[in-house]
């Protein structure tokens, strides 16, 4: 088969997670005014100071400007034409256990490969599911509650901890931030909430899936992870969407805190439904997550693979305050079809002896815009600090682009910052090498792929390393050539 | 570059605007661009000049061209003046201060170099209060050019330039293009480049921007458009700016790759001392038709000022497969090892810093067209890295012993 022909293949594969779970769900209708902020309020019954948040962001929303900075082509979103509230239909409140989820949903998770239930008992993981706006289902609970660690939903951690909720939301992005965080901030529905205790190493690796699955709704979930003093998680983030020709929404925003000596991992599968191979349909997945180094000695390293969305508009950052903090960012950005991707990170070191790192790597294919953005920022007081940035890109197909567009400011003269980038196609001497060798043409440029990746891959968990190999893979397919 | 009387000029930028998010707008706000037709001279003047770095050298006063304290085109060249001022005007924020000097200059220099032959030329802008030069230069098939342009200012109050500058290489034609701004007295300067590449052309350009004290308030902008228009076209970039005190330079180019196996290989120097603010905005772009272009950057920039700042951007913006691009970016300290390993020589620390700021720069001052030129900028550079001169001479000395 030709060089040309295989590459088409692997790339013309369809998408696996496309399916619609047929489940009763409320909705609100489509609209939003300062009662769509008040009715989501008051579902969830909060309390009076988020109600004022949600009610100060919404106001505050109103006299923003979507941004139009970033490198990709937007069709315009109505956002009077959404749904800001869709949960699965339930009989009582809340599933008080596994038992109590409705069937046809723990169906959903078995196909996408949720390690919910016994699955999840052998996997080791424990998993909060987010089901268009509602958690439906967190597991390992009792198990976490012994070890003092809170892994709920954001709706429960706003009725058990709402001191911390009060303490914490919106401290790393305020709803002033940017327009998508700041809508999120006025309607988010549901999400994950993560407090692991002072000394405490978390016992386990925390999940959460993300699904959207009602049509015209958008989804806008909110996390929050608090690593207190000298505290170590692991959190694993995974999302997936039905194929739909309509372009859905999903603005989500995410906020982790570590203070002294504390570390989060936070790694991202991110497969939601990207379109077809003519651009009709897919995600938007405009997302703000943000991780602030707030004690000394802290770190957060965010690790991520977008293979999905329609639109990718991205970048997890670190905010470097605490002296000797650690900031990460790996990320593997494929832009397949006519997916476009703007992402990347920002660093800004502000104590002293901060480190960054980051190693970006994009993969582009068919019609795919892949861009990497990244801010490197030095203020006069990270004296000593230290950033190395990577970021590399691999054309695949004549009608795809790669873009790099990184920021470096540096105010203080006794940091160090260096960036090195590289763009180019598949090495033929490569491909050459491995077809001698008897590797079909395919297989070679998944090796060739995943090597190219593997920096980023090895910062992953184990289990999510091996399904990013798979969907890269799968997400590659009829593109050699 | 786009012009089209119909669409509604371009209005001023802003630091929100991303091309000139790192620019001294405050300083440009505050110029008056009208003083020009105000200030108008009678008569012609004599002024002190430097030292020619080439036989021939043209000199424009505030723009304006000085027949006085010109000296007669070689051989091979033509020179034609026109007077008046431009209409065309771009809506594009990048061309604001290209439209303004369009509305506000009074002539344009068109030099042209006749096909085949080989000419090199002085072009010293001498700045005493407002001008907004315009320079098109016109290089025609299998010709070359050197072309020398300095930037000096005489000792006066604070002096505004606002250049336009448009080159254009025919097939095979070639240019060597030394720039240096070295102002003395206090200054803003603002200019847009143009410059198109033919098939088979190939440009070699060496940019230095320094002033004469580390404290002359001179702040400057530069917006450079280069379009790779023939196949195979080739583009040798090499800057230097050292910048001290509360000095600001800012400079955004982009390179246009649109033909086949074309090549631009990028080099960007910076040392900020003091309080001063270097930007390098490099952004590469490569078109869809521009098969088997290869292109590289490598931006460097040392902070040497406890208050200096330095803003870089290496840009890559690539639409086709068939490609290498590549860019490296650092900003930072000297590097110590190099710094110990001429410490434990028994050099004084004070030499030997300024010693690894002359090696830094030399990857731009080596590559200067003529040794007159490059003469002429170290003899002023030294005066800015103290103690390079000392290190040079003791390391001449130890090589030869």
């Amino acid at each position: 088969m030709s060089e040309n022909a295989q590459l088409n293949e692997i790339v013309g594969r369809g998408y696996q997670h496309g399916f619609v779970t047929d489940i009763e769900s409320e909705s609100l209708p489509p609209g939003l005014d300062e009662d769509v902020v008040r009715k989501i309020s008051a579902i969830k019954r909060e309390p009076a100071f988020l109600t004022e948040w949600r009610l100060r962001a919404y106001r505050h929303w109103l006299t923003l400007r979507e941004p139009e900075w970033a490198h990709v082509r937007v069709q315009p979103i109505n956002y009077q034409d959404l749904s800001y509230y869709s949960a699965p239909k339930a009989k009582t409140d809340g599933p008080k256990s596994l038992d109590e989820v409705d069937p046809k949903l723990l169906a959903t998770y078995e196909k996408l490969g949720v390690p919910l239930h016994e699955r999840a008992r052998l996997a080791g993981v424990a998993v909060d599911a987010v089901f268009d706006s509602v958690s439906v289902a967190t597991t390992f609970k009792d198990r976490l509650e012994k070890a003092g660690v809170v892994f709920c939903s954001f709706s429960e951690a706003v009725q058990k901890h709402p001191d911390l909720i009060e303490r914490y939301l919106g401290s790393i992005v305020p709803h002033t931030d940017n327009y998508y965080a700041c809508l999120n901030s006025a309607v988010f529905s549901d999400g994950s909430f993560v407090y692991i205790p002072k000394g405490v190493r978390c016992p386990m690796e925390l999940s959460t899936y993300f699904r959207i699955n009602a049509a015209k709704t958008g989804q806008f979930e909110r996390t929050l992870i608090i690593a207190d003093e000298g505290s170590h998680v692991s959190y694993l983030e995974g999302c997936t969407a039905p194929m739909r020709d309509e372009n859905q929404l999903h603005a989500a925003v995410v906020e982790l805190v570590a203070l002294e000596h504390a570390e989060i991992k936070y790694s991202t599968v991110q497969n939601w439904y990207p379109g077809d191979e003519n651009g009709v349909g897919g995600i938007y997945n405009f997302v703000t997550k943000r991780g602030e180094c707030r004690g000394r000695n802290s770190k957060i390293s965010w690790t991520q693979v977008e293979t999905g969305s329609a639109i990718t508009w991205k970048y997890p950052s670190c905010v470097l305050r605490g002296e000797n903090s650690v900031g990460e960012f790996y990320s593997v950005a494929l832009a397949n079809h006519r997916q476009q991707a703007d992402t990347g990170t920002k660093m800004i070191h502000i104590g002293a002896n901060t480190r960054s790192t980051i190693v970006s790597k994009g993969i582009s294919a068919g019609h795919g815009q892949n861009t990497y953005r990244g801010l490197v920022k030095i203020l006069p007081t990270a004296s000593g600090a230290r950033n190395f940035t990577q970021c590399d890109s691999l054309l695949m197909g004549g009608d795809c682009g790669a873009h790099t567009f990184p920021y470096v400011e540096v105010k203080n003269p006794t940091a160090t910052v260096e960036h090195e980038a590289s763009t180019s196609r598949i090495s033929e001497d490569q491909l050459f090498y491995c077809l001698q060798r008897g590797i079909a043409e395919e297989d070679a440029v998944n090796m060739i792929v995943n090597g190219f990746c593997k920096s980023v891959f090895k910062e992953l968990p184990m289990e999510f390393a091996v399904e990013a190999q798979n969907l890269l893979a799968v997400s590659l397919e009829g593109s050699v050539g | 570059m786009t012009a089209s009387s119909t669409t509604a000029p371009a209005r001023a930028p802003t630091n929100r605007d991303e091309n000139w998010k790192y620019a001294n707008l405050r300083a440009l706000s505050r110029i008056s661009f009208e003083a020009t037709a105000a200030d108008r001279r009678a008569d012609p003047i004599a002024v002190a000049l430097p030292a020619r770095t080439t036989a021939c050298r043209l000199v424009l006063i505030d723009g304006e061209y000085s027949a006085i304290n010109s000296d007669a085109l070689p051989n091979g060249a033509e020179l034609r003046i026109d007077t008046g001022s431009a209409t065309a005007e771009s809506a594009s924020v990048d061309h604001y201060y290209l439209n303004l000097n369009r509305r506000g200059r009074r002539e344009t220099l068109r030099l042209r170099v006749l096909e085949g032959q080989r000419v090199q030329l002085e072009i010293l802008h001498v700045a005493t209060h407002v001008g907004q030069p315009a320079i098109e230069v016109q290089i025609d098939s299998s010709a070359e050019l050197t072309l020398i342009e300095r930037y000096i200012s005489l000792d006066t109050a604070t002096a505004v330039t606002n250049l336009a500058l448009d080159l254009r290489l025919a097939e095979h034609a070639k240019l060597y293009l030394a720039r240096w701004q070295h102002y003395a007295s206090p200054a803003s300067h603002i200019e847009t480049l143009n410059l198109v590449l033919g098939a088979s052309s190939e440009c070699d350009l060496t940019q230095v921007t320094s002033a004469e004290h580390s404290e002359t308030a001179v702040s400057s902008r530069s917006t450079v458009f280069v379009t790779h228009a023939g196949e195979g076209a080739r583009l040798h970039w090499h800057s230097a700016t050292i910048a001290d005190g509360q000095q600001q330079h800012d400079a955004y180019v982009r390179i246009d790759h649109q033909a086949r196996r074309v090549q631009t290989q990028q080099v960007f120097r910076g040392i900020a001392s003091g309080r001063s603010k270097i930007g390098f905005n490099g952004h590469m772009l490569v078109g869809s038709s521009a098969h088997g272009a290869h292109s590289g950057q490598s931006l460097k920039t040392l902070l040497a000022g406890t208050e200096a700042e330095a803003n870089v951007r290496p840009q890559l913006e690539i639409y086709t497969n068939e490609v290498t691009a590549t860019h490296g970016a650092t900003v930072g300290k000297l590097d110590a090892d190099m710094l110990f390993y001429l410490l434990s020589r028994g050099l004084d620390p004070g030499t030997a810093e300024s010693l690894l700021k002359w090696a830094f720069v030399s990857d731009v001052l080596t590559r200067l067209p003529t040794v007159e030129l490059r003469h002429q900028i170290e003899a002023r550079l030294v005066l800015q890295l103290p103690g390079a001169i000392a290190a040079r001479q003791s390391s001449a000395q130890e090589t030869a012993g």
